[in-house]
């Protein structure tokens, strides 16, 4: 690529300008957040609290932390986001994979098949009767195998799998005697980790930040992921000042800066595993996006 | 040929139900006590049965089978309880898809029965109806279960819950079509019947100190009165900070707020209400009265009375804050230590309720139903009816009052002594949360359910210095109470869902214009107020009110 002096120079300090601007306008609210969670709790009420902390505490911490279910939460979330993540991606690469062959007998009906679940879905109703039916309510599997398969990843899936892996090696494999199976495992899964690494990041953050099948499926304290717990941290603490409940004034006051510490303790690990997935994520996701 | 498999196909359908049923179908009619035994009166069966209760379930509390309440039932009953504990921010969810649900419907739905849930099943007979004489569910002949099996529930609805008002209880139970699908809410506790309106007393002390002429709290009649200790105030040093940062008056999005003044002019509620001569319905918001009420609200704000933040307000502790830093005059609360902390809390007394230069009749204060019937449904099919109708009369009787309120007798409560006048809340030694996160392991009446009997002859008698305050408190409004549209007026399954459907797109219309008018100084005069008239006639105000008042006719025969 040759530059052109001046113009250029000028163009890309346009281009980092800009880009530097909607960095701070999406990293405000993430500040501000931070900032709440470490503020005391009069400086979050009252609207002291900008991108600093105000009276620094770390009482908001203490107050989440100090929960027992806490640690279950973070271990139920894990498993749930590790087995359900696996299942996800096993479920949407194995659908992929036969849909992107060109010689798969009756590939428009399987096309078909797949396309019209995403715009029709059975409804809330309908599932819960299902996963009912399946003896599914109130147990692990209530939270890995509901919307485990997304329908569209499949369809970007398919779509990376045709377009950036070349029909011709698939074929070379198969006349140097790969079965599919082979040809999916030694060629087509290697060569798709882009794509893996954004449906990886896809799933596991479908999967941590689950929080309304545990309302629907799950009653059992248990099998509560972090975020249920997390929530009802909150709602215990909240009061109805005019309701007629009546709590503690010091717990009503700590409950919005208890809000911020809960945001973060449930936002933190998912923040801290993207950087990772961050050079896969760019790659995968143009190609899914731009040749669909 | 084609037929033959149809008809081979239906007849396996039909065979796998009716052996799904048999298989389900353990029912004996035997097992059930009518009275109890001579011994224990409460005991429902002779041998141990499961019956599935569907409840919604709060952050605070734990599982049902864990609570005090629960376990001292089942003991005493002999029915165990298998409970489908559904979260209350999911509860309308889930219920709505446990009813698709059918061949595993619970035996008993308890707690928050919606009266349009009601009004729609139970037009398709998916309920008990507990006046029926002719019910046979599972086999067998319950017949009017309110008469055989609930007599204290049966004592307590003729004598309209020993309630003097003009809410009738039966009435209120009744559906249009002659029906009880549901079990009476009942409610008599004058601190959970309103809002309570606090006003800092010491203030108004520390202004007269100051030179300032101004009525006591208590003698705060008309809202005239109310604004000139407001404008006090505002223009004095009442919190001897010397900072001009008084807030006279706050409250979260003028929740209650609204009420307190509307009343003064002569209506408690900016929606539907029963006209004053009891003629008829009137909708609020489009009468003088609520315009008289914006005009004031408008002026407070511009006068700086109001909380400027008002309408931003809209977490409890952004309104506890100001109060803690002792900077509110007046506020609604469920108690004044809940908005100004422990520390100002004794400054702080009720007032109210109010009348006005234009309203001179009887004082007003918004006052919530004694009666809902939204306690405990049955559906129809469950084997256990007479057993769920004697579990429910247990719960309106001495006993279940108690367990519901605050857990057994000499475990966690217990009587001062022999004349039972008063008793005291035992919360064990180490409890580090508050009273109420301790009465949460008890019963579900914190945050979850109502209780079907909350009667102030047991609850009004609990020693406490701060709830014995707060019913005094309370007490001053207790005559004045008025219910805007009484729970025994009743709808038809059309009439119900037209006016839900009304209701839904006028709300927000009008809380918007609210805004405009108070906020924005909207003119309450002329052409504006006229196209808002006419505005509200667009939202069909008109089909609203004359839905309303075709019921209260019926009702009143």
């Amino acid at each position: 690529m040759v530059e052109n002096g001046g113009k250029d120079k000028v163009f890309n300090c346009g281009v980092c300008a800009v880009a530097a601007a909607y960095a701070f306008v999406t990293l405000l609210p993430l500040l501000y957040i931070v900032a709440s969670s470490f503020s005391a709790p009069d400086a979050v009420n009252t609207g002291r609290v900008g991108l600093w902390p105000v009276d620094f505490t770390l009482s908001n911490y203490a107050r989440v932390f100090s929960d027992t279910a806490i640690l279950r939460g973070y271990l139920n979330t894990s498993l749930y986001t590790v087995a359900g993540s696996a299942i996800t991606l096993i479920l949407q690469f194995t659908a992929a994979y036969p849909l992107s062959r060109r010689d798969l007998a009756g590939k428009k009906f399987w096309n078909l098949f797949f396309v019209v679940p995403m715009f029709v879905g059975g409804g809330m109703i309908p599932t819960y009767i299902v996963v009912k039916s399946l003896k599914m309510l109130n147990t692990f599997w209530a939270m890995i195998i509901p919307g485990c398969v997304g329908l569209f990843n499949v369809i970007v899936i398919r779509t990376y799998i045709s377009t950036a892996i070349p029909y011709e090696m698939q074929e070379a494999a198969m006349i140097d005697g790969a079965g599919n199976l082979r040809l999916f495992l030694t060629i087509v899964l290697p060569l798709s980790r882009p794509i893996l690494a954004v449906m990886t990041l896809y799933a596991a953050v479908g999967h941590w930040n689950a929080y309304f099948n545990s309302l629907i499926y799950i009653t059992r304290d248990e099998l509560f992921p972090l975020q249920r717990v997390l929530q009802r941290i909150l709602v215990s603490s909240e009061s109805n000042l005019i309701g007629g409940s009546l709590g503690d004034t010091e717990k009503t006051l700590a409950a919005e800066s208890l809000k911020y510490a809960i945001i973060v303790a449930a936002s933190a690990p998912i923040l801290l595993i993207y950087p990772f997935f961050q050079r896969f994520f760019e790659k995968g996701l143009m190609i899914g996006g731009l040749k669909g | 040929m084609k037929k033959r498999i149809c008809a081979i196909v239906l007849a396996i359908a039909v065979a796998a139900v009716g052996f799904s049923g048999c298989g389900k179908s353990k029912y004996d009619p035997g097992n059930f006590l009518p009275s109890g035994t001579s011994d224990n009166p409460y005991r429902i069966v002779k041998n141990r049965v499961a019956v599935k209760i569907f409840v919604p379930r709060g952050a605070s509390n734990p599982h049902f089978n864990d609570m005090k309440m629960f376990k001292k039932l089942s003991e005493i009953t002999g029915l165990d309880f298998d409970f489908t504990e559904v979260d209350t921010s999911a509860y309308d969810q889930v219920r709505s898809a446990v009813w698709e649900d059918k061949a595993n419907l619970p035996d008993l739905f308890l707690f928050n029965n919606s009266i349009s849930e009601q009004v729609y099943y139970g037009d398709l007979g998916a309920f008990c109806a507990f006046n029926d004489p002719e019910l046979v569910t599972g086999g067998v002949r319950a017949g009017h279960l309110i008469d055989n099996y609930m007599p204290t529930y049966k004592a307590l609805l003729e004598n309209n819950f020993g309630i003097d008002t003009d809410e009738n209880a039966v009435r209120t139970a009744t559906c249009s079509g002659g029906k009880m699908w549901s079990a009476l809410s009942v409610n008599n506790v004058p601190r959970d019947l309103t809002f309570k309106m606090f006003i800092n007393q010491k203030w108004i002390e520390n202004l007269r100190e100051d030179g300032y002429t101004l009525p006591d709290a208590a003698d705060i009649r008309t809202v005239e009165q109310y604004e000139q200790v407001l404008r006090a105030f505002k223009s004095g040093d009442p919190n001897r900070n010397g900072k001009a940062d008084e807030i006279p008056v706050a409250s979260r999005s003028l929740e209650y707020l609204r009420n307190f003044i509307l009343a003064s002019y002569g209506y408690v509620f900016p929606d539907l209400e029963v006209k004053n001569d009891g003629s008829g319905i009137v909708y609020v918001p489009a009468t003088e009265e609520y315009r008289r009420y914006l005009d004031t609200m408008a002026r407070w704000d511009a006068d700086g009375l109001l909380d400027p933040a008002t309408f931003s307000i809209k977490t409890d502790a952004q309104l506890a804050q100001k109060g803690m830093e002792h900077r509110l005059g007046s506020f609604c609360s469920a108690a004044a230590y809940l908005v100004a902390g422990m520390k100002y809390e004794s400054e702080y007394v009720t007032f109210g309720p109010l009348t006005s230069a234009s309203y001179a009749g009887e004082p007003l204060q918004w006052g919530f139903p004694h009666f809902s019937p939204t306690g405990a449904t049955i559906p129809a099919g469950t084997p256990y009816v007479r057993e769920i109708a004697r579990l429910l009369d247990i719960m309106y009787g001495e006993l279940g009052q108690q367990l519901i309120g605050y857990g057994e007798e000499n475990a966690d409560w217990a009587w001062d002594d022999e004349t039972r006048s008063s008793w005291t809340f035992r919360i064990p030694e180490g409890w580090a949360g508050t009273q109420e996160d301790y009465r949460a392991t008890l019963t579900p009446n914190v945050g979850t359910g109502s209780a079907l009997f909350w009667n102030y002859g047991f609850v009004g008698k609990m020693n406490d210095p701060i709830i014995k305050k707060l019913n005094a408190m309370s007490e001053i409004y207790a005559p004045y109470l008025k219910v805007p549209v009484p729970s025994d007026i009743k709808l038809t399954v059309d009439e119900y869902n037209e006016s839900e459907q009304i209701y839904a797109s006028l709300s927000p219309f009008l809380e918007n214009e609210e805004y405009q008018f108070i906020k924005e100084k909207k003119a309450t005069q002329g052409a504006p107020w006229d196209k808002y008239l006419s505005d509200l006639n667009k939202y069909k105000v008109e089909r609203y009110t004359k839905i309303y008042n075709a019921a209260y006719l019926r009702r009143d025969g």
